[in-house]
């Protein structure tokens, strides 16, 4: 008798002890503890059940399966995955997510990470290091994990990526895939150019020479050393104006898919409408094509060339993005841009570059006749420059 | 490395910057930790394994007291190469004599370059308009040479590699210019083989340029490679990475703290500013569709 009444002395004493430290805990609110306390709650009546002799080992033990997913999701911070690792705060809901993982001070852990597939944990690094490049590519910024926290440093890196579009008889699917053979895996965003590979031409290129190097490398400092240039006086509206004028008339832009979704909704069919990146893409042409040629200031030349290199890329894109008419007839024909004039693809223009499509392109040691076209600002003085297409040779090199 | 007075106070050295040190050299076998940080880490609890971790000894870590240091630009690397190219041919000077000290490693790794009419510095710093025409005619010959004799595609890389950043607004750069090329799909017979041609010739062209050219590959690489060869060859900073299941699962790209050892590992995206980043995906491709 009196065993058994010590006995549930100290069982009313163990309970007694146990919810006043979950009293303290939900005043802490350590609710690891209030689960580790709850759990063993459970356990000791339940072992108590079947033998009251023996007093239960006061212990918490948590089991949670580590399995590919749950690995994966707790890596990438995904809320609400199913069986994730530690615990995350809910901001919106102003609660702690617990997850099995999140266990009370003392709590012996069993992980099985026998449901991992191999290199499934390894897939969330991949995802991480695309998404990094990707960052890279479009923000110049590089995260640094410092483990307990990211830190994002700026960088400037020009970017080449390098696809291999796939044929289109491996292709499952029609216009959507190949719209996705033009754009990069790492970065939808960039400025995509099909290849147009011609052997003949590869086999004539002659060597570089050493001393020819050495000269390059210097015209490439040179060029790097330039500062910003400016815009010319009245280039802002030449500019502003080809931008109206060509997003009115509907042409294609040769941006990505994503960039027109991103302006356009995604509604608009596969046509994809001049944007405003297309355009903050056309000056920084611009600007570099100055810069490539040693101006300090981006004159209408520079502007013009912009474009018509847009459109010889523009030309190359898959049919799908090319104006109905045009695709038809089997012409790339890029009208409405500069006042109307037809900047047309290589292979029609190599016929007329040195007739009738106007004055050459800017001499590089030839300021006069680039500040000529811009002094008047005006678009006629532009539009009489905008005729001149690729492919054009500068004067001083090559032909 | 150790920085003393002005040096520390004209703010040291950043991450990524490319900086020339010129100071004494320590590497004393019989030297034991850094005695006044070893202390100061031992001050903080650490523990032995944790403050030899922090402080290595000088004999497996030399240290270098530096007298001056200063940081170079990709364009200053292109000068320091001029110049060490032209007191190599006339012989240092004993005003040069550091400066060729400085500059011996790019020297000495195009050693088989020739020296004659190299422009010096002075050149550079007032470069004549009538050299530009034909270094820009030369870079887009030697580009689509590379390119496969595409000249839209060598303009577009010549002025996409020669981009950077002007401003930044909202966090969005100006000036730069992501470039995608989008290569011919491989044929069972006709492209697949004069690729392997032009990346050929154009490998064996490389060879007689540059000692840190990327090795070729198969065909499917070759014109990437090629493209990768050739930007090596002209811009003072590049990078050539390929996009492989191997790099991806591993160290992965992303730069990290390694807390037990007080370091930063390194990445391949870990680069000194301005340096041209050629990335491969023709291999990623294959990972994508598993």
């Amino acid at each position: 008798m009196m065993v058994l009444i010590m006995a549930m002395v100290a069982m009313v004493t163990t309970i007694v002890m146990i919810m006043v430290m979950m009293a303290i805990s939900v005043y802490k609110a350590n609710w690891g503890n209030i689960l580790s306390y709850s759990l063993l709650v459970a356990k000791w009546l339940t072992l108590s059940k079947f033998s009251s002799s023996s007093p239960p080992y006061l212990s918490c033990h948590i089991f949670f399966s580590l399995d590919s997913e749950a690995v994966a999701a707790a890596l990438a911070d995904v809320e609400g995955a199913p069986g994730g690792g530690s615990g995350v705060t809910d901001d919106d809901d102003h609660r702690h997510l617990s997850r099995p993982a999140m266990a009370g001070t003392g709590s012996a852990a069993a992980a099985a990470a026998g449901g991992g597939g191999v290199g499934s944990v390894s897939d969330a690094m991949v995802r991480r290091s695309l998404a990094g490049l990707r960052e890279l590519c479009q923000t110049q910024e590089l995260g640094y994990d410092f483990q307990f926290y990211p830190m994002k440093f700026k960088t400037d890196h020009p970017v080449l990526l390098c696809s291999q579009r796939r044929s289109s008889s491996s292709s499952s699917g029609g216009g959507s895939s190949q719209q996705q053979q033009q754009q990069s895996l790492v970065d939808p965003n960039a400025c995509a150019l099909p290849i147009v590979f011609n052997p003949s031409a590869a086999s004539a290129a002659s060597a570089v020479d050493v001393s020819d190097l050495v000269e390059t490398r210097h015209y490439l400092a040179t060029v790097a050393a330039c500062p910003p240039a400016p815009f010319a006086p009245g280039l802002d509206k030449i500019a502003e104006e080809d931008f109206v004028r060509l997003r009115q008339s509907g042409q294609p832009s040769g941006g990505t898919a994503a960039a027109a979704g991103e302006e356009g909704g995604g509604g608009s069919e596969g046509k994809e409408d001049v944007s405003a990146a297309d355009f903050h893409r056309w000056l920084t042409l611009a600007r570099l094509i100055c810069a490539s040629c040693g101006e300090t200031m981006v004159q209408v030349v520079h502007w013009q060339r912009a474009l018509a290199l847009e459109a010889a890329r523009v030309a190359r894109l898959p049919p799908r993005l090319q104006p109905a008419a045009a695709a038809a007839s089997n012409t790339t024909a890029f009208a409405g841009m500069a006042g109307g004039e037809t900047f047309a693809s290589p292979a029609t223009v190599r016929t007329h570059t040195t007739n009738a499509m106007g004055p050459p392109p800017p001499p590089l040691g030839a300021p006069k006749q680039v500040n000529g076209g811009v002094a008047n600002g005006s678009p006629s003085s532009s539009s009489a420059g905008a005729r001149w297409a690729l492919p054009v040779h500068m004067e001083g090199e090559e032909e | 490395m150790k920085l003393y007075g002005a040096d520390v106070e004209s703010g040291g050295v950043k991450l990524n910057e490319v900086v020339e040190f010129i100071g004494v050299l320590e590497a004393d076998p019989s030297a034991d930790f850094d005695a006044p940080a070893a202390r100061d880490a031992a001050a903080f609890g650490m523990s032995e394994s944790e403050v030899a971790a922090l402080c290595p000894p000088p004999s497996r870590v030399p240290r270098l007291h530096c007298l001056l240091h200063r940081r170079l630009s990709a364009t200053d690397e292109v000068i320091e190469y001029a110049a060490a190219a032209k007191e190599a041919a006339e012989g240092p000077t004993d005003e040069g004599v550091m400066a060729v000290s400085s500059a011996v490693a790019s020297a000495s790794a195009a050693s088989a370059t020739p020296i004659a009419d190299v422009p010096t510095a002075g050149d550079f710093a007032s470069p004549t308009r009538s050299t530009l025409p034909k270094g820009r005619a030369m870079a887009l010959g030697a580009l689509t040479s590379a390119l496969g004799g595409d000249e839209l595609a060598a303009e577009y890389v010549l002025l996409a590699a020669c981009a950077k950043v002007v401003a930044r607004v909202d966090g969005l750069p100006l000036g730069c210019l992501p470039l995608h090329l989008a290569l011919p799909p491989p044929s069972p017979s006709g492209s697949a083989d004069h690729m392997g041609d032009a990346a050929t010739m154009q490998e064996e062209e490389d060879s007689s340029l540059s000692s840190s050219r990327v090795d070729g590959g198969d065909t499917e690489g070759s014109v990437v490679k090629a493209l990768a060869n050739c930007v090596a060859n002209l811009w003072p900073r590049s990078r050539y990475l390929e996009l492989t299941e191997e790099r991806l699962r591993g160290q992965g790209l992303l730069p990290r703290k390694d807390y037990a050892t007080n370091r930063l590992q390194t990445t391949p995206l870990q680069l000194a500013a301005h340096t041209v980043l050629v990335v491969d995906e023709t291999r990623f491709v294959l990972i994508c569709s598993c």
